[in-house]
């Protein structure tokens, strides 16, 4: 084969194939694997993230933020909570001032997120479907977000 | 003994806290917050006027909260160039997903600035409050604090809508030397007679925060060491408001607007007299981008002039025109510049702000 013909058609399968694993991606909402929580409607998903009150089984339920990536960050912005990283933040910031509800906790590694989800039976968080499927210690609840 | 108290509390507070919102166990968890604010102010005044020409505020606000299961507990403390005080201490226990009962000091849920902002500065557009919101040490007509139970539940209404009802009952402030004084924790003292509060607000979208309502107060205030009210021979003042309030956002706009009509039964040693006056303001701010802001206020008082209660209190402001600018910068960082004119019972002047305000962490 001409050796240009091999590379131009490497280049393409290469391409195609970032192209189908870029179409595959989706964020989930997850929990430990050993938590008692199955799902978890916009609603109340909402609700958590920005400072209200959800209960399950009497227990309130707390949303952990991942922090790894940017992209990540976006996607939940406007998935989950609906608004700019800066009103998202004067929210919290009110919610703690007005009702004393901290703010979620941040993790900017995977690990360290999972080992948080795995100590707190009745908290949720959201990660790349990838990462998800990867850990054992985790299981995943729904889709929050897939690319188009 | 009291203000040894207050630098005590603020000293466990930042021994014990760490500067991070932190979990504390499986199912508790912490947070501190630190608001910091600083700046000149400028009244355009001559040294006659009684009023300080140039004033520099600096200021801190803590507010610590702990959450574990239904419990609660918030407490914030200001300390600043003007004042040293513990504003809030409450302890809370959630009845259920949208009920909330606390037992403390608050602030008063009549006051929706209030109960907004509190004392965070940097949440807030403005440097300055209007008459109806201003706390009791920084020239205040009404009380804003109680000290007492308050009781909080959202009802929720067709699709996202929600009602929100807020009620306290506790003790009020009392009509001291130079201003109202509210109950304090840390220097209990007797005098300090009932307040009912009552807030209802509706809520398009329950998570949201554009909502409008009825705000509706009853304080009865005892006259302690007022030199005016000595003069006028007032014993005490059984003050009814009733306010209705919006607050608003639609895409670069928020309107923040109320009107409080308030009417005072002052209880003399002979006689007993009704007076009553009502203040408005109407507040504007519009988004330039996600730095600028530019926002502006109107307020006013009708029938400021012949209330023998507002004579209790010479310096406050019954008009203000007001314009400002606001920049966000950094993270968590603002600077704000205000300019109005506003008038007093006997003065008329210009006033400038410059403010810069931030949060920690």
């Amino acid at each position: 084969m001409n050796p240009v013909r091999a590379m131009l058609l490497c280049c393409m399968l290469i391409l195609l194939s970032m192209e189908v694993a870029a179409a595959d991606r989706q964020v989930v909402l997850v929990a430990a694997s050993t938590s008692p929580l199955h799902n978890l409607d916009s609603l109340e998903l909402r609700k958590i993230y920005l400072g209200f009150i959800v209960k399950r089984d009497g227990e309130i339920v707390k949303g952990l933020r991942n922090t790894e990536d940017n992209n990540l960050n976006s996607i939940f912005l406007q998935t989950v909570v609906a608004m700019s990283e800066k009103s998202y933040k004067n929210r919290l910031l009110s919610q703690t001032l007005r009702q004393g509800i901290p703010r979620p906790a941040e993790y900017d590694r995977i690990e360290n997120l999972s080992a948080a989800l795995s100590t707190k039976p009745y908290s949720v968080s959201y990660m790349w479907k990838d990462d998800a499927v990867r850990s054992s210690k985790i299981k995943i609840l729904r889709v929050l977000w897939h690319q188009n | 003994m009291a203000i040894y108290t207050r630098y005590w509390i603020l000293f466990i507070v930042a021994l014990t806290a760490p500067f991070h919102d932190v979990s504390a166990g499986h199912d508790s968890h912490q947070g501190l917050l630190v608001f910091l604010n600083g700046g000149p102010v400028y009244n355009q005044v001559t040294s006659e006027d009684g009023i300080q020409e140039n004033n520099f505020i600096l200021g801190t606000d803590i507010i610590y909260s702990y959450l574990k299961g239904d419990f609660r507990f918030l407490a914030e403390y200001i300390l600043s160039t003007e004042e040293s005080e513990l504003e809030r201490f409450q302890l809370g226990w959630q009845a259920d997903e949208d009920t909330i009962g606390w037992l403390g000091r608050f602030h008063s849920p009549s006051r929706y600035w209030n109960s907004a902002y509190h004392h965070g500065l940097y949440l807030q557009t403005s440097i300055t409050r209007p008459l109806v919101e201003k706390f009791e040490d920084e020239g205040g007509i009404v009380p804003t604090h109680v000290s007492g139970l308050m009781l909080e539940a959202m009802h929720k209404l067709q699709g996202t809508a929600g009602f929100q009802t807020t009620f306290s009952f506790g003790a009020t402030s009392v009509i001291g030397e130079h201003e109202l004084e509210p109950f304090d924790v840390l220097d209990a003292r007797s005098g300090h007679e009932a307040a009912v509060d009552l807030r209802l607000a509706y809520l398009p979208d329950q998570l949201g925060e554009n909502q409008f309502g009825l705000l509706l107060n009853w304080s009865n205030m005892v006259v302690d060491g007022n030199h005016i009210a000595e003069q006028q021979g007032l014993e005490s003042v059984e003050q009814g408001s009733v306010g209705v309030y919006a607050d608003w956002r639609k895409q670069d706009w928020r309107i923040l607007a109320n009107l409080t009509y308030i009417t005072n039964q002052m209880i003399k040693q002979v006689q007993e007299q009704t007076d009553s006056f009502s203040a408005v303001y109407i507040q504007a701010e519009y988004e330039l981008n996600q730095d600028w802001k530019v926002f502006g206020r109107i307020e006013d008082t009708a029938g400021a002039d012949n209330s023998e209660y507002l004579e209790l209190f010479p310096f406050a402001v019954l008009e203000r025109q007001m314009l400002g600018l606001r920049f966000d910068f950094y993270t968590n960082n603002a600077l704000t510049v205000e300019l109005s004119n506003v008038k007093l019972q006997a003065d008329e002047f210009g006033q400038a702000w410059l403010q810069w305000t931030a949060v920690l962490p």
